[in-house]
């Protein structure tokens, strides 16, 4: 039995060798595997979560995030919603828009936006959409988020 | 404070013959070729400059290793020079790419946050419960994805367990730096119950991260935001955290370690260092004493940077949980009773060959991790000297 223990104690120490070698040569199969198995994926309170709707003006279009309340244990109590405009090669000067946050028909708030500065204002016509959290500019997109409150 | 003497003992060969070390030296030589190139030798001048001392550093320090016997003190080596070297390619492609260090919320709704290990015990719980990460990285194709750097720590965990945080963790060196410039510790005694405050931090920063879906320890703890990437201060929230910052590596990072000789920031506050500590339950390397030659003369317990070794565990034979197997209380004993050991295997028993073993994968993850970045930084520097520029 001790034997047994001492051959299968170098067994496992070489075997490490072996691990460190798989885990670094091969880091990206692994890496893929582990998101295929897990379906991990960013929290949408920084990807802004799934893109629920998306309105076509032609030369550029308007992508609307699905609502965030997401939480550890239900949803928390406050929000918000991220709309994006892309590409932002073919944005206007101007951007004058009715959103509707919640996907239900009824019209949340108005967005002004002006994409050469990136400054946007917000007029809420809802007690659900409270205010602008913040207007960004990135490489391929406009993107602003609202905060929300949950019902 | 005084200057380091070297002490001769480390360039000493040790009992090993010079055919055997340099039979033990060439599976490294190969593999850090393949792992430090990442599959494509360089064909540029520079990088070829960077490439060749990258590889006689990392191989000088592990035939040297073999050589002499020693594994700490050319292992220290290593660390800090990563540790240094990744503060320089880490800001260096930062500043290329964005322009600046400053993280700004576009880096995070884009996802350009580079994933770090020390926010691993924060995220386990979200990940379990909704399958997100609470980090605002990239998951996949991407350096430091957070699925790439999880299967780094995965790997490294089964192989090392918290051997990690003396092996393959990129800021450990900084506080290994500054911990060895004071040769005489001005601060000698530290009361064991410092040693559970890693563990509160810990218990604080998943719960803490859970029930606010954040990671907490990012956003107000990490005392290396201060030498990585931090947020533009925009608020006065944001201003309070970079204090936060600050004054922790100063304490914890800088002043600490200098008056006490030991890694303050690993032993007695990182939680991942608590959490990676789990790790050591079911990794097969560990260190063994043996209690027949040792006369408890205390040196390994006074010298030990991490606080794993205390009279009552040199007494049973063994280290804490908390040991990073960094080598130092086996260099350290006067009458060599410490010695790497497989679980399984009786104290004392095959010793050498248990070092050769735990040197592979360990020296392996090492020169794959650290090796990038020291390529990564010379490459860098070299530009700098030949350019007048970086980028």
């Amino acid at each position: 039995m001790r034997r047994l223990r001492v051959v299968l104690s170098y067994i496992v120490a070489v075997l490490m060798i072996v691990v460190a070698v798989a885990a670094l040569a091969g880091s990206n199969f692994l890496a893929a595997k582990l998101v295929a198995v897990t379906g991990i994926r960013v929290s949408p309170w920084y990807t802004g979560g799934e893109v629920a709707n998306i309105i076509e003006h032609g030369s550029y279009q308007t992508l609307i995030h699905r609502p965030v309340f997401d939480a550890l244990i239900d949803q928390a109590t406050e929000g918000f919603v991220q709309l994006d405009w892309q590409p932002l090669a073919a944005l206007p000067e101007y951007i004058d828009e009715d959103i509707d946050c919640f996907g239900n028909g009824n019209i949340d708030g108005h967005i002004k936006l002006d994409t050469r500065n990136n400054i946007a204002q917000f007029t809420s016509y809802s007690s659900q959409a409270v205010s602008l959290a913040g207007s960004y500019k990135l490489k391929d997109r406009v993107t602003i988020r609202v905060v929300l409150l949950r019902d | 404070m005084t200057n380091r003497v070297i002490n001769p003992d480390i360039l000493r060969p040790s009992a090993v013959s010079p055919l055997k070390v340099l039979l033990c030296s060439l599976p490294m030589l190969i593999l850090t070729a393949f792992l430090i190139s990442r599959g494509s030798m360089p064909v540029e001048p520079l990088k070829v400059v960077a490439f060749s001392m990258t590889y006689i550093l990392i191989n000088g320090l592990f035939f040297l290793m073999i050589y002499t016997g020693k594994v700490y003190h050319y292992r220290a080596i290593l660390f800090i020079t990563v540790a240094v070297a990744f503060i320089i390619a880490f800001g260096a492609n930062l500043l290329e790419e964005r322009g600046s260090m400053l993280l700004r919320t576009e880096n995070t709704l884009a996802g350009d946050a580079p994933f770090c290990h020390l926010v691993i015990p924060a995220i386990i719980i979200p990940a379990v419960v909704t399958k997100t990460i609470i980090f605002p990285g990239t998951i996949i194709d991407r350096f430091a994805s957070i699925s790439g750097m999880l299967v780094l720590w995965l790997g490294a965990s089964v192989a090392l367990g918290r051997g990690w945080c003396s092996w393959v963790c990129f800021y450990g060196g900084l506080d290994e730096g500054f911990s060895c410039l004071c040769r005489k510790p001005v601060i000698k005694n530290i009361a064991d119950q410092w040693r559970y405050l890693p563990w509160a931090v810990l218990l604080v920063v998943v719960l803490v991260s859970a029930l606010t879906f954040s990671p907490a320890y990012c956003e107000w703890l990490c005392p290396f935001k201060t030498v990585t990437e931090f947020s533009a201060i925009t608020s006065f929230k944001i201003l309070v955290q970079t204090i936060i910052f600050l004054l922790l590596f100063i304490s914890l990072v800088v002043v600490l370690p200098i008056l006490t000789g030991r890694r303050i920031q690993c032993g007695l506050f990182c939680p991942f260092a608590a959490f990676q500590a789990l790790t050591n339950k079911f990794n097969i390397f560990t260190i063994g004493i043996n209690r027949e030659k040792c006369v408890e003369c205390k040196r390994c317990v006074k010298g030990c940077p991490t606080f794993s070794l205390d009279t009552v565990s040199v007494k049973q034979g063994k280290p804490l949980l908390s040991c990073t197997k960094c080598g130092k209380c086996i260099d350290n004993c006067p009458k060599q009773a410490i010695s790497f050991r497989l679980k399984g295997i009786p104290v004392g028993v095959n010793t050498q060959s248990a070092k050769i073993l735990f040197l592979y994968p360990a020296f392996t993850f090492a020169a794959a991790v650290g090796g990038g970045f020291i390529y990564g930084a010379l490459i860098r520097v070299l530009k700098l000297i030949t350019t007048g520029s970086m980028f």
